[in-house]
């Protein structure tokens, strides 16, 4: 767990970002085998924030595979195949890897902006599951 | 809604709390259990100056509620509108996203006619409403109506994740047109009312039982009343 730990460090220093250390203790406690993939996702700069002219706004994902995953703002939900298994079906997990890069790049301010129409946001909402690649 | 239902019906009975906490309502009830009527009863409640409801169903109802109370104004402020589809559905909150003055109500009739897609239609439909009650502007109240059997053995348990408070409509047996209704919310008693739809169009409400009776499986989902 020590080079659990080192890694993460190794990655949060090259992005420039510090987290503190019961901080990071905290997210592996808590999320466990989403807590490195998560801070992966936000190193790699992968949550974008689309917000439509009315002021609707969701989170798309930009999974390691390539695929973009959807995820909602107000509620927990994303496309991706982990959320409809792990989280719903199985309850053995609070959120994905996805709902979890989302929080912690609002926390970070490491989301990038996109803004869309209110047809497009209503699609990005639509989005059907996607499989894993 | 959940306070909105007990304005609707009335004080359910000597051991209702003073306050009915808000979160959003899941009505359950078979088929010809009241969930239409009692959802047009929730939005007319507090006649004309209630808050502007939007109500929607994949068709229309089969017969519109005598006015709120009497109060021709109770029908001005509630909007009806038929999406066929999720996605028309989609639209819909959309549309009413980008309103200057969205509605303080939001009803959801039909849950089981737009749960269309993979395994996680259900989820995705109820986090729909949820986004379209809470964002971007003040939130709205929200009531979803779901025809029990459901459509699946997962659906309800995952519908429960986005609905705190459940509202479940039960016929009594051999007694046509009477339902007992009961509202479950977390760390809440369990409220109750009785129904009887009356021939003319009317809707009798007394209180009733808050304690289900003591009846299982009433979701109609195979599976025991989980409390």
């Amino acid at each position: 767990s020590a080079s659990w730990e080192n890694k993460i460090r190794r990655k949060l220093e090259k992005s420039n970002q510090q987290l503190p250390d019961d901080l990071l203790l905290g997210l592996k406690f808590i999320f466990g085998p989403s807590a490195v993939p998560a801070l992966d996702l936000v190193d790699q700069r992968s949550v974008t924030r689309v917000v439509s002219p009315s002021g609707r706004t969701a989170y798309q994902v930009l999974g390691s595979s390539g695929k973009l995953y959807t995820c909602y703002s107000s509620c927990h939900f994303c496309t991706c195949p982990a959320f409809g298994f792990t989280v719903l079906q199985k309850s053995e997990s609070l959120l994905c890897k996805h709902i979890l890069a989302v929080y912690l790049s609002q926390a970070m301010g490491a989301c990038q902006e996109l803004t869309v129409s209110e047809e497009q946001l209503t699609s990005i909402l639509l989005a059907e599951e996607e499989d894993e690649g | 809604m959940a306070a909105a239902l007990e304005r609707a019906l009335g004080p359910a009975g000597p051991e209702a709390d003073a306050s009915v906490p808000e979160a959003p309502l899941l009505v359950l009830g078979p088929a010809g259990s009241g969930r239409t009527a009692l959802l047009l009863r929730a939005a007319l409640a507090g006649g004309g100056d209630g808050p502007r409801a939007l109500f929607l169903a994949p068709s229309a109802p089969s017969r519109l509620p005598e006015g709120g109370g009497g109060d021709p104004r109770a029908l001005q402020r509630l909007e009806l509108r038929y999406p066929p589809t999720l996605a028309a559905l989609a639209q819909e909150l959309g549309a009413m996203a980008a309103r200057a003055r969205p509605p303080g109500l939001l009803l959801l009739d039909g849950l089981e006619h737009y749960i269309q897609g993979g395994p996680s239609a259900p989820a995705r439909l109820a986090a729909l409403l949820l986004e379209a009650s809470r964002a971007p502007r003040p939130p709205a109240r929200l009531l979803a109506a779901l025809r029990v059997p459901p459509p699946g053995p997962r659906v309800l348990p995952v519908l429960r994740r986005y609905f705190p408070a459940e509202c479940r409509l039960r016929p009594l047996p051999g007694v046509p047109l009477r339902v007992n209704v009961r509202l479950v919310l977390p760390g809440s008693v369990p409220r109750g009312w009785r129904l009887r739809f009356e021939p003319h169009g009317g809707l009798n409400v007394t209180p009733g039982p808050g304690d289900g009776d003591g009846d299982e499986d009433e979701d109609g989902d195979g599976s025991g009343d989980e409390g």
